[in-house]
């Protein structure tokens, strides 16, 4: 940690600071691909993913990202570490701000006092941290992170020492690491010529300007020794992508990555000398010119589309339109409630789509993921069901179902990027598709009967089982039997056993036993018709508790804040759900036998 | 009698037998996270009686599946009516049965372990994840085996295949191996470096280092001593016999040799995209190469064989870990799956639309 505080000032001294221009237009740039967590992305989602990482807020991205690695300069002055852990600024001597947020400049003191304790705690087991160990550790990665960032470019900027003229041969007025690499041998030989005889005191004004150029280059290269960061260059012997210092430096270099290189020199160059024409030009030229060499297929509109995912904020769209379709609905403006239900459905779809295009595989392989498809289910369904017969508590409630699930997704997110690879072993389409789209649809339809059973339990209708109720439930039965069914299917091919009593199968087990429960006591006579719909309210909460309670068992006793928050929220709604189906069937059974009586 | 089959027959006995079969999934799922997958299994998912707090009997998930699966039975030859509207439900029914056959055929005859195989070489037998065994080995044949559960202290073991007698000293499940806290001069073996304390159980079975510690009498004065034994640890010799703790070896009737181990990632990080192993199979006089993958397993004579994980040795070299299994009851799951999805298909359509007809 010294080290890199020791090198960042270094490259940071103060040659330039300029303020940022904003005639610059970013989009070429945000378009550039480049490869993070196992996929290829739009240099925009990098940013973003990153600034939420360090500092809580992702708006700004792009023009925070250019500025730390275009200009270190500004680097220091960039408010973007957020801190709320109060143990933590403590440890740092730093005093709290009221916006929590901190630049690196205010903290590198605090940083480098307390280096030692962080690296002991990476030493340690995660699952053995405290809180605030935890939040210390994750502040030191993030600046290590932020200090890869800075110092991605460092290659192609120019460098941060004045050059000996007796080197200078081209007409180059403030050569880069880059172009200083030849001058190298001469300056070494130049260096060793009198290195022997002279002491720092005895040295002329131009032996230790040479002295210093070399050392520069020496410290610069042993920066990028491990800066693999900024993976935007595509390797020219193998798919993958490298780090513009891991291309100078590991040997991988092609005359097409020695243009790319050249491109982003441009394109900083520009930057710096705020020349918004140059960089512009220069922007889509390296655009164009990484995206011809490298071999995916359609990651030019991949990437596109991956902006346009993230700028469009479908799914706020796609919220707001199904709450305000519930809100129709339940004003009996059912038509144009349809609508609007209809309008919602096809943004959450266009939005799937997106996603399924982007990533190129079917949207339900994290909990994130399945909440959004279940999302899709539930508001299909009721659009459906809304055309076969008069359903407004079915509409409403399906509408009102889907907003609550698209609003749910964004907290069970655990790093931000919402856009991520599959482990190995979900990473096999068929199965994938069949067993995990059937199951979760299996939850949506479980999630639609749950509600349109609140409906009918606060009205009459709980006087008997209606048909939409009936017909619900056995899709739901359906759905989730065959869906947890082929989920052993699929665990047969891959584990070799059908079923292995694992959280996932028994939480899915609970869901179909409880309808198979409802159904056989309904027909038994056990079940009186109220308590049947009063049943299928409560399949909301082991739907709930099986999806999600089961993950929450997995992951251990450790309780870290997402967690936590999600356990809090996960007992609150089975308390609350509990509560108001109890109320609902006390409700209910009044109105029977006043209805009785009169 | 005649009432009881009726009663059997009914829908009431899934009434009754489904809470606790929810509520024993439920504990048995959350016990997981306690005491371990396998303890789980065999005390409350697959037993037979659960004994709660020790002296509480309640029925175990194997009796509320075979009485479930007798109800069905019943509903079967006395209850179902086989007209158009309830051919769905029926079907149904019929796939849940399968199911249940299914479960238990695999309970009572399937077979599972695992191979690791080191790059170049060459296995023909799969060990069990659980059962442990002490084995007694001359001039390279099996002359007497021993289930190390039953090894307690005090324990003695004699018998007229080996001339040696064999006392349990201590025996532990899962051992902590530490260095002695005094030397004395009856300490042969592993036992001058190390000795066994037992430490807390593993959750996951397979993880736990089961160990001995015993004394050999009647040899040699030279031999006779006190021992160490654990698993997977370095055999103890005994002149010309051997004794070796480990995990049960069953044969296979062909041998599977490892050429190559390939774990694929995404660019740039550690997360596995794929594996595959490229194994080549010689049964008899004949051999072939295959590839066993995630999520394509290889099937022989009865076997599969699944990619399952992977170990990296001291000295670089890759070793693959096939899970292997023997189910003759494979494919009924699969047949009671389409069976009973089918036939909820078929009663979402076919059934009468008046309300409570399920």
């Amino acid at each position: 940690m010294k080290k890199l505080l020791l090198t960042l000032a270094l490259l940071l001294c103060p040659l330039m600071a300029q303020a940022e221009d904003t005639r610059l237009d970013l989009s070429s740039l945000a378009q550039i691909p480049i490869a993070e967590e196992g996929r290829v992305k739009p240099l925009e989602s990098f940013a973003r993913h990153v600034l939420l990482r360090l500092s809580g807020r992702e708006d700004g991205a792009m023009r925070w990202i250019a500025s730390v690695m275009f200009n270190p300069a500004s680097a220091p002055e960039q408010r973007c570490f957020r801190i709320n852990n109060p143990h933590v600024l403590a440890a740092l001597g730093t005093s709290a701000r009221r916006d929590k947020t901190y630049t690196l400049g205010e903290l590198a003191e605090g940083l480098s006092k307390t280096a030692d304790q962080a690296e002991a705690l990476s030493r340690k087991k995660p699952a053995d941290l405290t809180v605030d160990e935890q939040a210390l550790l994750e502040l030191h990665t993030n600046i290590l992170l932020y200090g890869q960032i800075i110092q991605s470019l460092s290659l192609v900027l120019p460098l941060p020492t004045l050059v000996p003229d007796d080197l200078q041969t081209g007409l180059i007025s403030r050569p880069s690491y880059l172009d200083a690499l030849r001058m190298e041998p001469l300056a070494m030989e130049k260096l060793r010529s009198f290195i022997d005889n002279v002491t720092p005191e005895t040295m002329t004004r131009d032996q230790a300007q040479l002295a210093g150029f070399v050392f520069t280059l020496q410290k610069l290269r042993e920066s990028g020794q491990n800066n693999q960061t900024l993976r935007v260059i595509p390797s020219s012997w193998k798919s993958d992508w490298l780090s513009p210092w891991a291309v100078l430096l590991s040997g991988q270099g092609s005359p097409q990555t020695s243009q790319l290189l050249r491109e982003w020199q441009n394109l900083a160059n520009a930057y710096q000398h705020e020349d918004a024409a140059a960089f512009n030009t220069h922007s889509a030229t390296l655009l164009q010119k990484t995206l011809a060499a490298q071999s995916e297929s359609n990651l030019g509109a991949r990437l596109q589309a991956e902006r346009l995912y993230y700028s469009l904020h479908p799914y706020l769209a796609a919220s707001l339109l199904l709450g305000f379709a519930g809100l129709l609905a339940l004003l009996r403006f059912e038509k144009a409630g349809r609508m609007v239900l209809g309008l919602g459905t096809l943004a959450l779809i266009t939005a799937l789509s997106t996603r399924i295009y982007i990533l190129q595989r079917p949207p339900v392989g994290t909990l994130y993921e399945s909440v959004l498809f279940v999302a899709l289910i539930v508001a299909l369904t009721a659009l459906a069901m809304s055309f076969m017969a008069k359903a407004r508590g079915l509409q409403a409630g399906g509408s009102f179902a889907s907003c609550m699930l698209i609003t749910l997704a964004p907290f069970l997110l655990n790093e931000g990027e919402s856009l991520g690879v599959l482990s190995a072993v979900l990473n096999t389409n068929l199965w994938l598709t069949i067993h995990v789209l059937c199951i979760t649809a299996g939850y949506g339809a479980c999630i639609l009967t749950a509600t349109l059973a609140h409906v009918q339990l606060a009205t009459d209708k709980a006087r008997s089982l209606t048909p939409h109720l009936h017909r619900l439930a056995l899709l739901a039965l359906l759905l989730t039997a065959t869906g947890t069914l082929l989920g052993g299917v699929w665990a047969d091919q891959s584990w070799g056993r059908f079923w292995g009593w694992d959280p996932k199968e028994n939480g899915a087990m609970i869901i179909v036993l409880w309808l198979i429960w409802l159904l056989h006591g309904r027909m038994g006579g056990q079940l009186s018709p109220r308590a049947v719909t009063a049943g299928l309210a409560a399949l909301a909460v082991v739907v709930a508790q099986a999806w999600f309670g089961v993950n929450l068992l997995s992951v251990g006793l450790h309780s870290y804040g997402f967690i936590t928050g999600i356990a809090t929220a996960l007992f609150t709604f089975t308390a609350l759900d509990l509560a108001l189906i109890a109320l609902l069937w006390t409700l209910s059974a009044k109105r029977e036998k006043l209805h009785a009586t009169a | 009698m005649r009432r009881l089959v009726n009663w059997l027959a009914s829908p009431a006995p899934i009434f009754y037998l489904l809470p606790p079969l929810m509520l024993l999934i439920a504990a048995g799922t959350v016990a997981q996270k306690y005491v371990g997958l396998y303890v789980a299994e065999r005390t409350i998912f697959s037993s037979t009686i659960i004994w709660l707090f020790g002296y509480i009997p309640l029925p175990g998930g194997f009796t509320l599946m075979a009485l479930l699966s007798l109800g069905l039975c019943f509903k079967f030859l006395f209850k179902s009516r086989w007209e158009r509207s309830r051919f769905g439900i029926n079907l149904a029914h019929f796939g849940v049965l399968v199911l249940l056959i299914g479960g238990l055929i695999s309970s009572l005859l399937g077979e599972e372990g695992f191979a690791s195989i080191p790059e170049g070489e060459q296995v023909s037998g799969l060990r069990d994840y659980h059962t442990r065994e002490l084995m007694v080995i001359k001039d390279g044949n099996i002359i007497a085996t021993l289930n190390p559960a039953t090894l307690k202290a005090g324990v003695v073991l004699k018998d007229s295949a080996f001339p040696f007698t064999l006392t349990v000293v201590d025996a532990c499940r899962n051992c902590r191996i530490s260095s002695p806290a005094q030397m004395s001069d009856d300490l042969r073996g592993v036992a001058l470096s190390i000795k066994l304390t037992p430490t807390e159980l593993m959750k996951n079975d397979e993880s736990n280092t089961g160990g001995l510690t015993f004394t050999i009498s009647g040899v040699n004065a030279e031999t006779d001593g006190r021992y160490i034994l654990f698993e997977d640890g370095p055999p103890t010799q005994l002149g010309p016999y051997t004794l070796a703790y480990s995990k049960q070896l069953r044969s296979l009737p062909f041998s599977v040799k490892l050429v190559d181990f390939v774990k694929t990632t995404y660019p740039g990080t550690d997360t596995a995209k794929a594996y595959h192993s490229d194994v080549v199979i010689t049964d008899g006089a004949l051999s072939w190469p295959a590839r066993i993958a995630m999520n394509a397993p290889l099937r022989y004579r009865g076997y599969t064989l699944y990619q399952s994980s992977f170990m990296q040795a001291q000295d670089g070299k890759e070793i693959t870990v096939l899970a292997i299994s023997r189910d003759s009851g494979q494919y009924l799951p699969y047949a009671g799956t389409f069976i009973m999805a089918l036939g909820l298909l078929l009663h979402l359509f076919l059934r009468k639309t008046q309300v409570g007809a399920v």
